[in-house]
């Protein structure tokens, strides 16, 4: 009910904002969509891909855009940057229940791995997390705190002594709330402008132990698998798999997220 | 031919037998070299010069055109044996040179000669005729030779030595899957007894059918690199590669048993029946075979099950056509052509989920030829209907890779409709399978993919078009912020100015009440009991109002004494204020003499008010 609510809201302020920014430049890259998707139709992924990309270059996107550039890569056959592109749409649209299928379809044709679980609190923040998008929050945010402002206005003008206090612990409240859904919003913002997740593209690299030609190997990855980023140095990075193990990666051998 | 030639020998040497013992001389020593007849140029070679006596000091003649490479090695050997009791002693003692001839030519080799108990004996001289390198199979014969030989022998017929094995393949390059014959053939001219050991190249990377019924040894004449030799088939395979590149065939390698006429030492007029028969034997390998198979080409169609091969026909059949619901159906996939037949998959038909369908029942008649399986492969699917309405076998295709035209050929039948008509039984069936709940089957999955595309147009943004910290966001927090602190200071207004209005009223109290107090008086003087308590009245609630910044409507005589004990009024002024309201209140309805003067109540009404006030 309140997810409807608050997605009823979300909806108006986007088309609001949207519209805002609406101009010709934009309206040309939304007939690039249309025929980009009239291309993915007809199973022209090739061309299909180069318009997606065409739209992306162009500074605009969206969750669909990056699913079905990821639909189309798969399609084509490339693994890892479906991978990538999926992963990005999920960002932005975390609970999508086909961006969730597919993301798990195409990891298991990627190399299997002991995956560390997380600790159970740290698993049900990330889910809270994910409820909903960057811009969700934001508008989380926005309400929670006009509320908190509802309720302070409630402790100062009340004559009644019990809403006086309802308003009181109220604003307290919805305070806290407010300040969480902020940094949970701030969060989600800097994971998209500047992630610490990856993709691997290139079809096999080896995972060294250390930065360098003279490192030994660790492992040999694949396309398509899923790596944290944990440091950087020059064209090497310090890398996490999803089994812990940490190792060092050339850059341009994958994407971020 | 051959028992003719072997008579004819037998005779020859019979006669010279004949002459000898009867020559009475040199019985006791033979002396014998023995040649291959024809060498090619530069092939190594040997000549065994053998003698039955104990001796080591053979001399060869002069060599013209002949290298020798080693030799000569000795072999001395003894034997006894014992034969109807007579006991013979023979010894045994051979020189072997290897020679090589680099011309092509006719060369003699004259009598060797050694020196037994003081006399010269000169061996046999031996012809050797030497060829051009041809193409050589007959060279692999030369590693098997290996001889045990009594002396005696050199009569014997001419090439025993020579046997060969040929494998031969009739095409030499082929697709993956394309049918290949594997010939063995033993060419010879020796007496071969039997076969002690046969081994056959291993065929893995084939699939193979061996195409000779009867795997005895017939042999016949035959000609090979330009000689007469017996010709046996010893096998023949088909092959089908199932794999590319180039795949060696190993050698063939057997041991034969080759039968050997031994004279015994004395001889005498009928020595020919007494003749031993030795068996030796004599292991002589093939050379290794290469194939070069082709990769089928790519990409291959969707519907290529492996069939390589010519003339294939591919035929569906589903009948009948229209049925009633539980009775069966019968699909025939059958295919029929010249090739790898019998390892190609046949293709399966789908079936709709509402059919029943088994297991095929799979049958091939097929005969393997010199261009693989012939025949046709047939798979009979029973199916079986369980719900009415019209359904559709779809379109089969099969796909082979035709080796004449070197390109794929992709053969379709159907779709076959199929109209079924509700059973006679069916209405009744269907409603009890509802009830009976394990009949309903669960939704199979036949195969996953990703899900499909997001078709919907949706509005593009900008990628650094967060909601958070723009405009929009600070408008929505700024704005009501904003209204929030106008209201807070309209509201303080709106207090500090009631609380103004109230000092007033309170400073006006005391006032207005001597004002009412004082119309009341007006009203002692008239004697007019009524209006002068109303007007005490009036005057007293109007200054408690005033006084306490209470408005008059949420004054009653009930919570007035409370409400002035809150102000900070004394108990007992508190006490007197309501006796003067309760006195006005009876003495309004009461008679004039029961209650108390009009103006006592004034003095203390004035009193009471002007104590408060203090």
């Amino acid at each position: 009910m309140i997810r409807n609510i608050l997605k009823a809201i979300y909806t108006v302020v986007l088309v609001l904002v949207c519209s805002m920014y609406a101009s010709a430049q934009s309206q040309a890259l939304q007939d690039s969509l249309t025929q980009a998707n009239n291309y993915a139709k007809d199973g022209l992924n090739a061309q299909a891909i180069n318009t997606y990309e065409y739209i992306l270059s162009q500074g605009y996107t969206n969750a669909s855009v990056y699913y079905n550039l990821g639909y189309a890569y798969y399609k084509q056959g490339n693994l890892g940057r479906a991978i990538l592109n999926m992963e990005r749409a999920k960002k932005l649209n975390p609970n999508d229940p086909d961006i969730l299928y597919n993301l798990e379809h195409a990891y298991a044709m990627t190399d299997q791995m002991q995956v560390v679980e997380p600790v159970f609190f740290e698993a049900w923040w990330a889910g809270f997390k994910n409820i909903l998008s960057p811009n969700g929050w934001a508008v989380v945010v926005v309400i929670l705190f006009i509320l908190a402002l509802c309720a302070i206005a409630g402790f100062l003008f009340a004559n009644n002594i019990a809403l006086r206090k309802v308003g009181f612990f109220g604003a307290m409240v919805l305070s806290i709330f407010c300040i969480v859904a902020l940094t949970i919003a701030i969060n989600k913002r800097s994971e998209i402008i500047d992630s610490t997740e990856a993709i691997i593209l290139s079809s096999s690299v080896t995972l060294s132990t250390s930065p360098d030609k003279n490192g030994s190997e660790m492992a040999i990855l694949h396309e398509g698998t899923h790596v944290e980023i944990v440091s950087l140095l020059n064209e090497w990075a310090e890398v996490r798999l999803k089994d812990g193990n940490v190792g060092w990666l050339k850059v341009a051998d994958f994407e971020k997220i | 031919m051959m028992t003719v030639n072997k008579h004819i020998l037998r005779f020859i040497t019979l006669s010279l037998i004949f002459c000898l013992t009867s020559l009475g001389l040199m019985a006791q020593t033979s002396f014998t070299g023995q040649a291959p007849s024809t060498v090619t140029v530069g092939e190594n070679f040997r000549v065994i010069y053998k003698v039955n006596a104990d001796v080591n000091n053979i001399r060869l003649p002069e060599l013209d055109g002949i290298n020798i490479l080693y030799g000569p090695s000795t072999q001395h050997s003894t034997s006894y044996s014992s034969i109807n009791g007579k006991v013979t002693t023979s010894v045994e003692n051979s020189f072997t040179y290897v020679m090589r001839i680099d011309k092509v030519g006719t060369y003699n080799i004259d009598p060797a000669t050694i020196t037994v108990e003081g006399q010269p004996v000169r061996s046999n001289a031996i012809t050797i005729n030497v060829i051009k390198d041809a193409s050589s199979s007959s060279n692999a014969t030369q590693g098997g030779q290996k001889q045990q030989s009594q002396p005696g022998t050199a009569q014997s017929s001419g090439n025993k030595d020579d046997i060969i094995i040929v494998q031969s393949l009739n095409k030499s390059s082929v697709y993956e899957g394309e049918a290949v014959v594997l010939t063995i053939k033993i060419y010879t001219n020796a007496d071969l007894n039997n076969i002690f050991d046969a081994k056959e190249p291993s065929l893995d990377n084939f699939v193979s059918q061996d195409l000779m019924e009867d795997r005895s040894l017939q042999f016949q004449l035959g000609e090979y690199n330009g000689r007469t030799y017996h010709v046996a088939l010893a096998g023949r395979y088909l092959l089908i590669p199932q794999k590319s590149g180039n795949i060696t065939i190993d050698p063939t390698e057997y041991e034969f048993g080759v039968k050997k006429r031994i004279r015994n030492g004395g001889g005498g007029f009928f020595s020919g029946f007494f003749d031993d028969i030795q068996i030796y034997r004599q292991r002589v390998a093939s050379k290794s075979l290469s194939l070069n198979v082709k990769p089928l080409p790519q990409p291959r169609p969707a519907g290529f099950s492996g069939g390589v091969g010519t003339n294939f026909k591919f035929n569906v059949s589903a009948t009948p056509d229209q049925v009633e619901t539980d009775n069966s159906i019968q699909v025939k996939v059958a295919v029929s052509g010249e090739g790898n037949l019998k390892i190609l998959s046949l293709p399966k038909p789908q079936f709709h989920q509402d059919f029943d369908s088994f297991d095929p029942k799979e049958s091939s008649n097929l005969k393997a030829g010199a261009n693989g399986f012939m025949g046709s492969r047939e798979a009979e699917y029973l199916i079986i209907p369980r719900r009415d309405g019209d359904f559709e076998i779809p379109q089969l295709s099969f796909s082979y890779f035709n080796t004449e035209q070197g390109k794929y050929v992709t053969l379709t039948q159907g779709p076959f409709p199929i109209h079924v008509a509700k059973g006679a039984n069916s209405g009744n069936n269907q409603s009890t399978q509802v009830f009976q709940g394990g009949q309903r089957e669960q939704v199979q999955y036949v195969g996953k993919d990703i899900r499909y595309l997001h078709t919907n147009d949706t509005e593009l943004k900008s990628k650094d078009d967060f909601f958070l910290f723009s405009g929009a966001f600070w408008t929505c927090i700024f704005c009501p912020l904003a209204i929030l602190i106008a209201c807070f200071f309209a509201y303080r207004k709106k207090i500090k100015d009631n609380a103004n209005m109230m000092a007033v009223k309170k400073r006006r109290a005391n006032k207005v009440a001597k004002k009412r107090l004082k119309k009341a008086q007006s009203f002692i003087t008239k004697n007019e009991r009524e209006n002068f308590f109303d007007e005490v009245m009036r005057a007293m609630w109007g200054y408690l109002s005033d006084k306490l910044s209470i408005p008059m409507s949420e004054l009653t005589k009930d919570n007035a004494r409370e409400k002035m004990l809150e102000h900070s009024i004394s108990e007992a002024d508190a006490d007197e204020f309501i006796n003067v309201l309760d006195a006005c209140e009876f003495a309004r309805y009461a008679p004039a003499e029961l209650s108390d003067k009009m103006e006592d109540i004034y003095n203390r009404a004035a009193d009471v008010i002007g104590r408060m006030e203090k």
